[in-house]
């Protein structure tokens, strides 16, 4: 089995071995498959989807060329057992949040309750001012939310953020899986894999039933920043995909507070907007005014509930990582429920016996600002030169709300081609939960893989690749 | 549709149209100077020259180029860069332009041109120096009937396929009405001496819009100036002839507007109209003599006309430009 020729787990939790050449009961029958395949076949069906992927033009710029998004072949599995876990947990986490980001723009007894501090909440980089007591259709805020799992040492599921702004990576969910097929049909035999080509639809499904009331047949827009963007090639799929259509602000207008697209023949009635834009851009007239990607008079229509807008604005509260620490309360207390899903330990900088413990023990822990997304405005504390750590702690004594710590979690690795046989790379998985009248979580979701070695860092703008997402049906 | 969209789309047909006629323009104007006595020296002119004059403008073309040959002609249509209608200029347009619409391409579509845009960029420049312009030609000619094909087969016939077929044969009208008015000015300079009838350069004028065949069985017998440009510029059944394209670009307008995607009796419906009313009036008329230079003028006026017209009422021409500072905003978004 030369592509697994000096495969090592290096103690690690592996995602597909138990042992070295003892893999999983459920990556088996992949297993022997795989045994049976020349090296230079996956390699050379590796590099055919490379060459598909320019093709499509899912792509990113590296040093001015285009190169297509890293896609490994080796699919990552979850059993059916392990899903119907996750799948629970997430739908509770979303149901939380967006109730906690409800109570927020509206109540706040969550605050009153004294479940978190009201300092915390208003401090808040994602707050949005604007968007107190607003409602929007069914009371939802958040339509998609990206939450990233980690497994731990043990193999132990843990959330490691919440993204309920723009999570992107859906569509890549999607296409991972139909090249997949085309690249490597055989993998499918005697595996049962739930599918995931209908995302699109469940997407369309949330957003058409967060319309504003009382209009038939909503007409639903993707409200792209434009082809600079780094995520448009997934605005572009989705839109074509739920068959909407793809809008910049500039094609957008609003008229007696509402919202119309500028066709050809005339303007036409918009009801649901998904965007992919931030909140501060949607509106230069209410937001920030030198945006040139928003729609001048849009906040107004969506506060007056003539428009909705997906996810609302504001959601960012949420995604706030020293939010993140209370998260498990605040789904006791709106849920009444214990939560499901394990959490990384988190320290809150803000307290000062957490801070100084924190700031003694940089060397082991996490270090990330609370508004930071990308794996940017972060400190891998083991993996930083003692001036790095310096830096940070300057930065975190200056601003102790802005930073959360967390124990650092040694990542759970899988297989990964690197050259001509399979290396261990750490891995994530970013399960999407799509939310209209109820929580639908997207089987699998994107597994994330951090392609240099020992790297922790999965995102697709600093060199991360993504694998296809098994979940296997019996 | 989307105004924006549906001038993208418009666009995209537009400038894939102009690098496939330029590629043919290329091909032709090689043989000819290969062939002719003019391969050489000031004869070279004959057939360099009148292709600038087809394909952009002299004054550009002699700001950076001393004078019109086998190389500078070559290089200018292709990648030079001081070409805003170079091939590669049309062709990285017509990608980015894609790219900005994908989502109402059908994905092949999208592939087909992506994909010639990534086997141009593998081309290396100084090959059409080296092995001359036939290969790099054959190639863009192939990549263009393959988009064709694929918006052919794979497109609903909706309003954005209305919008392609518009901008692609209103573009080839306009390359055919520029190829006879060339020839016929070369024409004029040369024809001093009555006697000598370029016939040589006229039939290369037929391989431009692969017209050569399709004119054969039509009239093989009278192959003279006056007959191949009728023939180009008014013959109602071949896919190149003005009269023919003109044709197809009122049918879109009057298809557009039958779908409600413009507004009734638009201006550009008007202009087709009168178009074809000229093309129809000047097939009554015996064909020749100083007026059908004229006549070609009137009618490249008015296809400008109708472009204008489209920009106006159909695209909003008011916002038809990326606002400067878009990109490096949305580059900026957080797409966590």
């Amino acid at each position: 089995m030369p592509l697994f020729t000096d495969y090592t787990t290096d103690g690690f939790f592996d995602e597909m071995f138990e042992a070295p050449d003892l893999p999983r009961e459920e990556y088996r029958r992949l297993f022997s498959g795989l045994k049976m395949l020349r090296p230079a076949t996956f390699t050379a069906r590796s590099a055919l989807v490379d060459r598909a992927y320019l093709t499509q033009g899912i792509t990113f710029a590296h040093g001015g060329r285009e190169q297509p998004f890293p896609f490994d072949l080796l699919p990552r599995l979850i059993t059916a057992g392990e899903w119907v876990d996750l799948q629970q947990g997430l739908a509770q986490r979303v149901r939380a949040l967006d109730r906690f980001i409800a109570d927020i723009y509206g109540e706040r007894r969550a605050v009153a309750d004294g479940v978190i501090p009201n300092a915390l909440v208003s401090t808040c980089e994602g707050y949005v001012r604007e968007m107190v007591g607003v409602v929007p259709p069914l009371g939802r805020f958040v339509h998609v939310a990206g939450i990233d799992l980690v497994r731990d040492d043990h193999g132990t599921w843990r959330v490691l953020e919440d993204n309920l702004r723009c999570p992107s990576g859906l569509s890549y969910v999607v296409q991972n899986r139909a090249f997949m097929r085309r690249a490597f049909p055989e993998a499918f035999s005697d595996h049962h894999v739930e599918p995931v080509g209908h995302a699109p639809f469940l997407l369309l499904s949330a957003l058409m039933a967060s319309a504003p009331e009382g209009r038939d047949s909503p007409r639903v827009v993707v409200l792209t920043p434009g082809p600079a963007n780094a995520a448009y090639y997934e605005h572009a799929f989705l839109a074509q995909q739920m068959g909407v259509p793809l809008v910049e602000g500039r094609d957008l207008t609003v008229r007696d507070r509402r919202v119309y697209l500028r066709t050809t023949a005339g303007r036409e009635r918009v009801d649901v907007i998904y965007r992919r834009i931030d909140d501060g851009f949607l509106d230069p007239a209410a937001l920030q005014a030198d945006s040139l990607l928003g729609v001048a008079g849009l906040m107004q229509s969506f506060r007056e509930g003539r428009v909705a807008v997906c996810n609302a604005v504001g959601t960012g509260v949420a995604d706030d990582k020293a939010v993140y620490a209370y998260v498990p309360d605040l789904i006791r207390y709106f849920l009444g429920e214990e939560p499901m899903l394990e959490q990384v330990p988190t320290y809150l900088l803000g307290r000062e016996d957490e801070r100084e413990y924190v700031l003694a023990n940089l060397d082991s822990l996490v270090v990330k600002a609370v508004d930071g997304a990308g794996g940017y405005g972060m400190l891998i504390g083991p993996h930083a030169t003692p001036g790095e750590r310096q830096a940070f702690a300057k930065r975190v004594r200056a601003n102790p709300r802005g930073y959360i710590a967390q124990e650092t979690i040694r990542l759970s690795r899988a297989p990964t081609l690197v050259g001509d046989r399979f290396r261990a790379r750490h891995v994530d998985l970013r399960p999407f939960i799509l939310y209209g009248e109820h929580p639908v979580v997207v089987p699998g979701g994107l597994t994330r893989v951090a392609l240099r070695d020992g790297s922790l860092v999965v995102n697709s703008s600093q060199g991360g690749g993504s694998k296809d997402t098994w979940v296997l049906s019996d | 549709m989307l105004a924006r969209v549906a001038q993208t789309l418009y666009w995209i047909a537009r400038d894939l149209e102009r690098a496939e006629s330029f590629a043919r323009l290329l091909e032709v104007g090689q043989a000819a100077a290969l062939e002719g006595d003019s391969s050489n020296g000031a004869g070279g002119r004959l057939v360099w020259e009148p292709l600038v004059e087809i394909a952009g403008d002299m004054d550009r073309f002699l700001a950076t180029h001393r004078r019109a040959d086998e190389r500078s002609v070559p290089w200018f249509l292709t990648f030079g860069r001081d070409n805003p209608d170079s091939i590669v200029a049309c062709l990285n347009r017509a990608r980015e332009n894609a790219r900005s619409v994908r989502d109402r391409l059908p994905t092949e579509v999208w592939e087909g041109i992506n994909d010639a845009w990534l086997d141009l960029i593998e081309w290396p420049p100084e090959r059409i120096t080296r092995d001359g312009v036939y290969p790099f030609c054959q190639g863009i000619r192939r990549s263009s009937y393959l988009i064709l094909g694929l918006v052919e087969q794979s497109m609903r016939r909706d309003e954005g396929w209305q919008f392609m077929r518009l901008g692609r044969f209103l573009e080839r009208a306009e390359r055919s009405a520029r190829l006879v008015q060339a020839s016929q000015s070369a024409q004029a300079r040369n024809s001093l001496d009555e006697d000598v009838l370029d016939l040589h350069g006229w039939r290369a004028l037929l391989g431009d819009a692969s017209a050569h065949e399709a004119y054969l069985q039509v009239d093989a017998s009278a192959l003279s100036p006056e007959s191949i440009s009728r023939f180009l510029m008014l013959d109602p059944r071949f896919p190149r002839s003005v009269a023919f394209c003109l044709g197809e670009v009122e049918s879109a307008i009057g298809d557009l507007v039958a779908m409600d995607a413009m507004a009734p009796n638009p201006a550009p419906l008007v202009l087709a109209r009168t178009a074809r009313d000229m093309v129809e009036g000047a097939a009554r008329k015996p064909w020749g003599g100083p007026e059908v230079a004229d006549f070609i003028e009137r009618l490249l006026a008015r296809c400008t006309s109708i472009d204008l017209a489209l920009g106006d009422s159909c695209f909003l021409a008011a916002y038809e430009r990326t606002p400067i500072g878009q990109h490096a905003q949305a580059s900026r978004q957080a797409q966590n």
